[in-house]
């Protein structure tokens, strides 16, 4: 009968009570938005070229199954065992506002005058057809590469549309490469999504080979949420491997909202070892999305939401806390490309080659430019700079 | 066992099947329709509902009972070595954190560096093949009813740990069988049930525990997984370390999430180039995998086809999978995996318990818990070196499946 008094009761309760908070929470707390993930329209639209601000190539290596139900997603939240490549072209309206993605309602056809819009798709047959491609793409481009890993509970469309936000907004000046892993897109499917990611480490470790195999200088990877947890897996495996730079061609390593146990980060970066340059964090105390993955990992702190800035530095990594920045929306999850100002803060930093900058952001410039746009955006905002060396408060705005 | 306890347990398991069958009044992919079904509030609700089920389920799913979770006994009782069964000595490596309880010794947090001891246990006369005599609470510590614990040592540096199960090692004959656990486990599920494996099967070597930081609760689903990962890299050091001792063969058992750290630890000395352990890893057991059948597929890929092909263990009717597969997106893991062939193309022996009884209602513990096959897996690691014999105790153990 001790097990029924132990756990009958009470306790019973409070867990049920823990668990519909958890549910209510989940169902309103997708990282992307409530889309039906299409992302080709059924009909054409066609629209003036004075309404197009900029039309982007991003090129996509995927463990997502080519979506044979719903073929305007093109791919789906199904695996693949091996990789998939493809290119698709995004058009950006005129009227596009800093830091938003302009979407279509629903799964309605987008219009190419107001809204992100897929304009074509092409299909690589193999992986050398798409290094002939991507390699061809990056020599035009002047020499630099820059991979995005996207997060739990996105759809391939949200992949390439955040995507082409970020290349767009920081205008960012070379090939932009998707790497778009098994997500379901589901709020629900966190675990799903953690098994999705972990099962394709070797392919974004064979697509980083890859990519460090063409004429390119530098490699720069930005990783949102979940996927700064595969990015890690990668370059750790790198690092076991003895490459841990890519032959040097490594650049920037941006880590957004870390949705990472912070005791694993620990692990994995003892394991990468401490890098040349320091990788960054991207954190929010503020960050309701991490908030829920903490409490459903046993109320453990993530990385993106830890308030430890130092004891993180100490294992070689940049701590940049967003916390005073306001996000897009109420979730502050994704205030690195959501954020006006951040997103052209890390366009600044962008556009000089890792290999060229700084390891010590200069706080002068850094301040002048964030208080720069913070007139013209009209916010005020801190943001704290933790080094491995010191730690230096940025104005943005004021 | 008490009556009481007995008929408790009975009531759990109607529970169990009632959400299970609750469960299955949903249709598969009961969340495909966000955003684009007219009924927003419906589909809400059925997510609601499913959440529910899975917390019922996972509340009263554990792999591990709900005994006190003290490993000493707060008085020990002398014994003389006529009135219990067995004595063994279990070395243990673990990122668990020390427990402030001394007789935990150690507890659920993790600790940023591996800690070393050595716990011997004691096994009663009239323990049953397959079973874990357990002592609950407010019962007293009788070596003669119960698994006692009657000594635990703490070795304070790796060498001095080295050095300790170096001597042992030499002393039975130069094999070590590695223990990995599972998801909620207390260290002292984990050191008994070795106890248990050893005693049970006969199993002449030196038996090595590896213990990770699980919670040992049913609600630490996820906080356990992060805590397998964050065992990889010290898994691989233990596995080393032994590998340097005068061991001349390793076997590894993991059971459950246990499989999922065992894995990834043999696949990254696979990238390291070593993935044999310079030839001393021996038989590599996985019992009720709790991994994703993709990301086993990517690790065996990474792995390469074993030498000596990996024995698989699993059993389709394993409630406790079930469930995860059910909060992994209804996904299958491989220990409830059905398509044994699939599997073997990977380069590994796939044994089917579905037929075998386990000895609870979730069937997630057959390879220890069914007399039989904790015998023959016994059979299987006495067995020593050498492939001839290989195919026959594999062989032996289907046969058993099959009856």
């Amino acid at each position: 009968m001790e097990r029924f008094a132990a756990l009958g009761g009470p306790r019973v309760i409070v867990r049920v009570e823990i668990v519909l908070g958890l549910a209510i929470a989940l169902a309103v707390s997708g990282c992307a938005g409530q889309n039906a993930h299409d992302l080709l329209n059924r009909k054409t639209i066609t629209a003036p070229a004075s309404d197009i601000a900029a039309r982007h190539e991003i090129f996509v290596a995927t463990t997502r199954q080519q979506a044979t139900k719903d073929p305007r997603q093109v791919f789906d939240g199904d695996r693949s065992l091996t990789t998939l490549y493809a290119r698709v072209d995004v058009t950006v309206p005129k009227i596009h506002q800093v830091g938003a993605i302009e979407r279509a309602k629903g799964s309605a056809d987008a219009n190419p005058a107001k809204q992100f819009t897929a304009t074509d798709v092409v299909h690589y047959g193999d992986a050398q057809q798409f290094a002939k491609a991507v390699g061809a793409d990056i020599s035009m481009r002047g020499d630099r590469a820059l991979v995005f890993v996207h997060g739990f509970n996105n759809g391939f469309d949200d992949g390439i549309f955040r995507i082409t936000q970020i290349a767009h907004d920081t205008k960012y000046p070379g090939t932009p490469v998707l790497f778009s892993w098994a997500s379901s897109a589901k709020a629900t499917g966190y675990i799903y999504d953690k098994d999705s990611s972990t099962a394709a480490r070797d392919d974004l470790e064979a697509t980083l080979r890859m990519l460090a195999k063409t004429r390119v200088k530098s490699i720069d990877i930005i990783a949102h949420s979940m996927g700064t947890w595969l990015t890690m897996e990668a370059l750790r495996q790198l690092a076991i491997t003895g490459d841990r730079d890519l032959n040097g061609k490594l650049g920037y390593v941006i880590l957004a909202s870390p949705d990472i146990d912070v005791d694993v980060f620990k692990k994995q970066m003892i394991r990468y070892g401490k890098p040349d340059k320091p990788f960054a964090i991207l954190l929010s105390g503020d960050d309701r999305a991490l908030k829920l993955s903490s409490l459903i990992s046993g109320d453990k702190p993530r990385v993106g939401d830890y308030g430890n800035a130092a004891d993180l530095a100490n294992y070689g990594v940049t701590v940049v806390d967003l916390t005073q920045a306001k996000g897009g929306d109420g979730l502050n999850h994704a205030k690195f490309a959501d954020n006006p100002i951040l997103v052209q803060l890390l366009g600044n930093r962008l556009r000089t080659p890792a290999g060229l900058a700084s390891d010590e952001p200069d706080p002068a410039q850094l301040n002048n430019i964030g208080q720069g746009l913070g007139k013209a955006v009209g916010s005020v905002a801190e943001v704290v700079i933790t080094t491995p060396f010191k730690v230096l408060t940025i104005a943005t705005g004021g | 066992m008490p009556v009481a306890r007995r008929s408790a347990n009975f009531s759990w398991t109607r529970l169990t099947l009632a959400a299970l069958r609750l469960s299955g009044r949903f249709p598969r992919r009961w969340t495909a329709n966000r955003g684009r079904s007219g009924n927003a509030s419906e589909s809400v609700d059925v997510r609601l509902k499913t959440i529910l089920i899975t917390a019922f389920a996972l509340l009263i799913a554990g792999c591990a009972g709900h005994q006190t979770q003290e490993i000493l006994g707060s008085v020990v009782v002398p014994t003389s070595a006529t009135e219990i069964a067995g004595n063994h000595s279990i070395f243990i490596a673990t990122t668990r954190k020390r427990s402030d309880d001394p007789n935990k010794v150690f507890d659920g947090e993790r600790s940023a560096t591996l800690n070393y001891a050595r716990v011997n246990v004691t096994v009663p006369p009239i323990h049953q093949t397959g079973q874990i005599e357990r002592r609950s609470r407010g019962k007293s510590n009788d070596p003669t009813k119960y698994f006692m614990a009657s000594e635990a040592v703490g070795y304070d540096t790796q060498p001095k740990f080295a050095s300790a199960l170096n001597a042992d090692i030499d002393a039975r004959g130069g094999r070590v069988m590695v223990f990995v656990h599972g998801y909620n486990t207390g260290f002292d599920d984990a050191v008994y049930r070795l106890t248990q494996i050893v005693h049970d099967s006969g199993y002449p070597g030196t038996p090595v525990l590896f213990s990770w930081a699980s919670g040992a609760k049913t609600t630490d689903y996820v906080y356990d997984k992060e805590s397998a990962a964050a065992a990889r890299d010290q898994l691989e050091v233990t596995l080393r370390m032994l590998a340097q001792t005068g061991a001349r063969r390793i076997d590894i058992v993991a059971h459950s999430m246990g499989t999922w750290v065992t894995m990834e630890t043999l696949r990254q000395l696979a990238i390291t180039g070593d993935r044999d352990l310079s030839g001393k890893l021996g038989d590599v057991v996985l019992a009720s995998p709790d991994i994703d059948v993709d990301v086993f597929k990517s690790q065996m890929r990474r792995y390469g086809k074993p030498d000596k092909p990996f024995i698989l263990l699993l059993s389709d009717d394993d409630r406790a999978l079930r469930l995860s597969g059910l909060i992994a997106g209804s996904r299958p893991r491989v220990g409830d995996y059905r398509d044994a062939a699939d599997l073997a193309s990977y380069g590994v022996t796939v044994v089917d318990l579905s037929k075998v009884k386990g000895a609870d209602s979730f069937n997630h513990t057959k390879f220890a818990d069914n007399p039989m096959m904790v015998q023959m897996i016994g059979q299987r690691l006495r067995e020593d070196d050498g492939f001839a014999s290989d195919r026959d105790v594999t062989d032996r153990i289907r046969q058993l499946a099959a009856q």
